[in-house]
């Protein structure tokens, strides 16, 4: 971790926004971050120690939701390059076993949308 | 028997409709890496080609998986369609499904019976084989994997002790 750069984000700041290219993800070393649906309504906060992002590890995709810094927030910054550098660098068949379980969250979330 | 109350499944009408019809040859990976695709169809995409998962076919109509036990393998559906059961809530999952992946890595039992309605073809994802790498992966990875898995399962905490 500490050879990934490290950004600090102020109170308010937007980490990205929806549509932007999934280019990186991030690690939250210290603070809070909310994700913003399509009317900036909170989906979600999570705070240290937590990952948000992770449709940039393997898609290099668009960015489906926004992401803004609820205080000051530190995080560990790694990008798509880097990312499937390490899993290929671990074993060869984490890449599928990520591409796989980011499908099944989407999978979850599709269906939890279905209930509500 | 109660109606199908959800289903899943990724549009890979429109990946045929774009002239993917495999995932090896050269127009598809030019279309993979056209920008044409969302999140999941590049998803679906790639994880059709992996040549580091093994292929398994279902008739229709087998039970595949019986509510509550533990897995060894999970499942990505390349095609075909199935229904999840529990009670009496009947979820159908089509073609871009994964069954059991995150629930496997947590270490708990699968919360619903799974039976094919349609001949399915599908990956195999080998939990004992990726039981034995997690432990070695550099701590991000791991704290990275287990953000996910708790995410897609919607859990406050994974099982003590996985990944």
């Amino acid at each position: 971790m500490s050879d990934f750069q490290v950004i600090t984000f102020k109170a308010g700041d937007r980490i990205f926004n929806a549509g932007d290219a999934a280019d990186r993800l991030f690690f939250i070393k210290q603070g809070v971050v909310q994700l913003l649906g399509a009317d900036n309504n909170v989906i979600a906060s999570i705070g240290e120690g937590e990952s948000f992002g992770e449709q940039a590890f393997l898609t290099g995709g668009i960015r489906g939701a926004s992401a803004q810094a609820q205080g000051e927030v530190s995080c560990v910054v790694i990008t798509t390059d880097e990312a499937n550098a390490i899993l290929a660098g671990a074993s060869p068949l984490l890449v599928p076993v990520f591409e796989a379980l980011l499908l099944q969250q989407n999978m979850h979330n599709a269906l939890r949308s279905q209930r509500s | 028997m109660s109606e199908v109350a959800a289903s899943f499944e990724v549009d890979i009408d429109h990946l045929h409709s774009l002239g993917v019809k495999d995932p090896y040859s050269s127009a598809s990976l030019q279309i993979y890496k056209s920008g044409k695709l969302n999140s999941n169809q590049r998803l679906y995409f790639s994880l059709w080609g992996s040549k580091l998962l093994s292929t398994v076919s279902f008739d229709a109509k087998k039970k595949i998986i019986t509510e509550g036990v533990e897995l060894s393998a999970a499942y990505f559906i390349v095609s075909g369609d199935l229904i999840a059961v529990k009670g009496e809530r009947l979820e159908r999952y089509g073609p871009g499904s994964v069954i059991g992946l995150a629930e496997g890595l947590a270490g708990l039992p699968y919360p619903k019976t799974i039976v094919s309605i349609t001949p399915v073809q599908a990956r195999i994802i080998p939990l004992t084989k990726v039981d034995h790498i997690i432990p070695k992966l550099p701590q991000a990875l791991r704290d990275i994997l287990q953000t996910t898995i708790k995410r897609t399962l919607g859990l406050a905490a994974s099982k003590k002790g996985k990944p």
